[in-house]
């Protein structure tokens, strides 16, 4: 009996003593023994730049070892997400403590929803690395809400995988202004640029006689009929419900047309939102025709946009519009059948199996086309890109040359993390994926992977094949577009489905049920419906010297 | 509850009690929650009260006749296509003779609900494609010209969405009108007969009556399946081209997650809900039956 109790006693203690040491093993981790060339932020190989942090890490008494993290940066399926696992896995050699986890979201939607649902649940679940464009509320109010972090301070410091190049000198400086919002506040990181224009077969065209990519309207009409009339789809786009990208077009012929309104949306001296820092963005900006970037990184105001739409200044049945919607009927026409419902996807697939002669879509497409090619073997074709064109003859109501989409793709911020430690990973994170050896091995490694290269590359020292170029190269247009898209098309925010309603309407117009006359006035019935609806939600007086 | 009854029942109710809790947690909480935020502005992250506003913007939103006219094809179509084709199959397979090709028939009907649901709607879209689908194809080789984007045309589209699952067998309802058929009284079927009763007269003054209760189930699942439903309206249109084939559900799906006004789109789901009641209090109410 004594026996068995001295045996109970020691087996008790013996199983006490596990419990405490697996309680206390955290401390003994052998990957939380971080040497001390990694909790110094710098590792042994000091000769490669890039792999390297050029400083000393700070404090080198600092010995402390790190505790384990994992950041999360959240991404879209197929945006370099190949490249972006790489970079994740070099900088998890370089700081073993610290892994980067690439989250992809399968949609925008998703990733929108996502982002501001749990940064509202106190954002413990949110991810550390974000797209800026993809949460689902303008930069300032993600801001003021505390959900991303203000990167004007980062940007100005020594980045140690760049050789201490700054972020602000290692980005190329002409796209600063789009990663600043209204309050002259950095929240982005360009990555990239991205554009909007046509993909054309090189094969099918030269078949119809069509040795040049069409430059005009006029060009372009007679080259897609040429095709039309070989028996061929001219070109293939989709206006599906939420996959309609006709708007762009529509956006893009807009932005032509009205381009001299837009200084009168941008917020004033006495207006009742007006702060010193968008005072000093606007007052530096004035409209000049010549100028298709004389607008980046202006603080406009809805309540003047909607104060502009009420003030009829812009026409929305005159001349311009009668023109922009005469060559959209017209272009509908050489489009593929069904292309009132059909998504992107299948347009592409119409592109791609040599059935449609061109494509509209954006550089995003690139790489996945590339990757395409590829696997077609000897059914591939040569193709090449063209930008939104100008029309044949200079008309007073489209001054200048028309803009599309021109602006940073992958915008990335930083989430607001009460966690410090995280915060300052993630912020070493990017300076490592901006250094210019990391990005290009992003952009190699999707390009391999065939995946969205979205455009050039915003990172200096990046270079790209010169047939990636080329293919680029039809997407630079000559500026951002910034339609002031209530002028016409109206508020849909006030209406979800208005948006819908519109699309009815422009088909009836497409399908010669009611004329372009009726078509227009109907829209921009419309669009007071929803503008005044939008106004009365908002309790807007259309004074902008007062605050509703 | 006695401590007798309580020693009886009290395991059953303690099984009972987790799956209780969570149907409660996960379904009528959420749906409670929909019910206080119908009558509020809701993006998620605020909400304001705005009384019955959201229920008047749906009912003064420009797509809602169309939509509720759209619901109304849907609904209609759907409720036929589940009590005239799966009875005619069951009849028919009913009055086959032979065990085996009973079987052969029955699991050939049933087999088609193991398919997922998005793969019929996606092989419908590709029936439907104007490019390489099979229909246009059919068409052609048939000898007719045109050729159309039946989905993509405002004449076509709904009819389209409509006609998909042709021949409109579908597994359960099927599979219960052939069980209740099975177990038809066979004496009072065979004496029907002697008396002179033809195939005619036996279906309509036998089993039709007698399927009543079937009927009232299929049409109370059907009408609610169909008003629930813009899975496939998504899938195939998107509700286009323009509006032509969209649905209240489509609506309510457009505000909540297309533009993440979650209050608007619980008031839809409110009304929806209402609706589904009163058509399911109608339904039993005014279709009786002895059972």
């Amino acid at each position: 009996m004594q026996n068995k109790k001295v045996i109970a006693i020691l087996t008790t203690a013996v199983l006490s003593t596990t419990l405490l040491a697996a309680c206390g093993s955290n401390n003994n981790d052998p990957n939380t023994n971080t040497p001390a060339n990694t909790a110094n932020d710098q590792p042994a190989n000091t000769n490669n730049s890039t792999d390297a942090p050029a400083n000393d890490g700070g404090n080198k008494a600092d010995d402390t070892p790190k505790e384990n993290k994992t950041i999360t940066f959240s991404t879209i399926t197929n945006y370099y997400t190949a490249g972006l696992e790489i970079a994740a896995e070099d900088y998890h050699k370089l700081h073993p403590e610290t892994t980067v986890k690439i989250d992809i979201v399968s949609d925008n939607t998703t990733y929108q929803t996502s982002f501001q649902a749990k940064m509202a649940a106190g954002g413990d679940d949110a991810p550390d690395i974000v797209h800026a464009n993809l949460l689902g509320d303008t930069p300032n109010n993600n801001i003021a809400k505390g959900f991303i972090l203000k990167l004007n301070d980062f940007i100005e410091q020594p980045n140690p995988y760049n050789n201490g190049t700054s972020l602000k000198d290692g980005i190329v400086a002409d796209y600063w202004k789009n990663a600043t919002d209204s309050a002259n506040e950095v929240y982005m990181l360009p990555f990239d640029l991205v554009g909007t224009g046509f993909f054309y077969n090189k094969d099918i065209f030269s078949k119809a006689g069509i040795t040049e990519a069409p430059t005009t309207w006029e060009a372009l009409f007679d080259a897609l009929q040429k095709i039309k009339d070989a028996g061929t789809i001219p070109l293939a786009m989709s206006q599906a419900t939420g996959s309609d990208y006709e708007g762009w077009m529509v956006g893009a012929f807009l932005d032509w047309s009205s381009r001299s309104l837009i200084p009168d949306t941008w917020l004033q001296p006495g207006d009742a939102r007006d702060t010193p820092e968008a005072d000093k963005i606007n007052s530096t900006l004035k409209y000049s025709p010549d100028d298709p970037f004389f607008d980046v990184g202006a603080v406009g105001d809805v309540e003047r946009q909607l104060a502009l739409w009420k003030s009829g200044k812009y026409d929305a049945t005159g001349p311009a519009e009668q023109k922009t919607w005469t060559t959209l009927k017209k272009l509908s026409t050489y489009l593929q059948p069904g292309y009132a419902t059909m998504k992107d996807a299948d347009a592409y697939q119409l592109f791609i199996s040599g059935k449609a002669a061109a494509y509209w879509n954006g550089s995003w497409q690139v790489g996945q086309i590339l990757k395409d090619q590829k696997s077609l073997g000897d059914k591939a074709f040569q193709w090449g890109t063209f930008k939104f064109p100008d029309f044949a003859t200079p008309d007073p109501n489209f001054p200048g040359h028309p803009r599309g989409i021109l602006v940073p793709g992958h915008q990335l911020s930083v989430t607001a993390k009460k966690d410090q430690e995280t915060v300052a990973r993630s912020k070493d994170f990017l300076q490592f994926l901006y250094s210019p050896a990391e990005a290009q091995k992003v952009f190699s490694a999707t390009i391999d992977a065939g995946q969205f290269v979205q455009g050039p590359s915003l990172v200096k020292g990046v270079t790209l094949p010169d047939e990636i170029n080329a293919y680029l190269d039809g997407f630079k247009v000559a500026g951002n577009m910034a339609p002031i898209s209530l002028l016409t098309g109206g508020n849909p925010a006030a209406e979800p489905n208005a948006t819908a309603e519109g699309k009815s309407l422009e088909l009836q117009y497409y399908n010669d049920k009611i004329s372009l006359d009726e078509y227009l006035k109907k829209r921009a019935a419309l669009a007071k419906k929803t503008n005044e609806q939008y106004i009365a939600d908002n309790k807007y007086d259309l004074d902008p010297k007062t605050n509703p | 509850m006695n401590l007798a009854k309580w020693r009886r029942y009290g395991i059953s109710y303690l099984f009972l009690i987790p799956s209780f809790l969570f149907i409660a947690t996960f379904l009528y909480y959420p749906v409670l929650l929909a019910f206080f935020h119908s009558f509020t502005k809701w993006n998620l992250v605020t909400s304001e009260w705005v009384g019955l506003d959201n229920f008047k913007k749906f009912f003064n939103e420009g797509t809602f006749a169309t939509g509720a006219k759209n619901q109304l094809i849907y609904t209609l179509t759907d409720v036929v296509k589940a009590i005239v084709f799966p009875l005619i199959g069951a009849e028919l397979v009913y009055l086959v003779g032979g065990n085996k090709i009973k079987y052969l028939f029955r699991t050939g009907f049933i087999l088609p609900m193991l398919l997922p649901g998005v793969v019929s709607i996606l092989l419908w879209q590709n029936i439907y494609d104007p490019t390489n689908g099979l229909l246009n194809q059919l068409l052609h080789a048939m000898g007719f010209t045109s050729t159309h984007a039946w989905l993509g045309e405002e004449k076509t589209a709904i009819w389209s969405i409509v006609m998909m699952g042709l021949p409109f067998i579908s597994g359960l309802p099927f599979l219960i009108f052939y069980a209740a058929i099975g177990n038809m009284n066979q004496e009072q079927l065979e004496a029907a007969r002697i008396d002179g009763a033809n195939g005619w007269n036996v279906f309509t003054k036998m089993h039709l009556p007698f399927l009543m209760p079937q009927f009232k189930i299929v049409i109370i699942l059907t009408i609610l399946g169909s008003l629930q439903d813009y899975v496939k309206i998504m899938i195939l249109t998107g509700g286009g081209p323009g509006v032509a084939t969209t649905n209240p559900a489509m609506i309510m799906y457009n505000a909540a997650f297309g533009s993440s006004q979650y209050g608007y789109g619980s008031a839809i789901g409110v009304a929806l809900f209402l609706v589904i009641l009163v058509l399911t209090i109608f339904n039993l109410k005014f279709l009786k039956t002895d059972y």
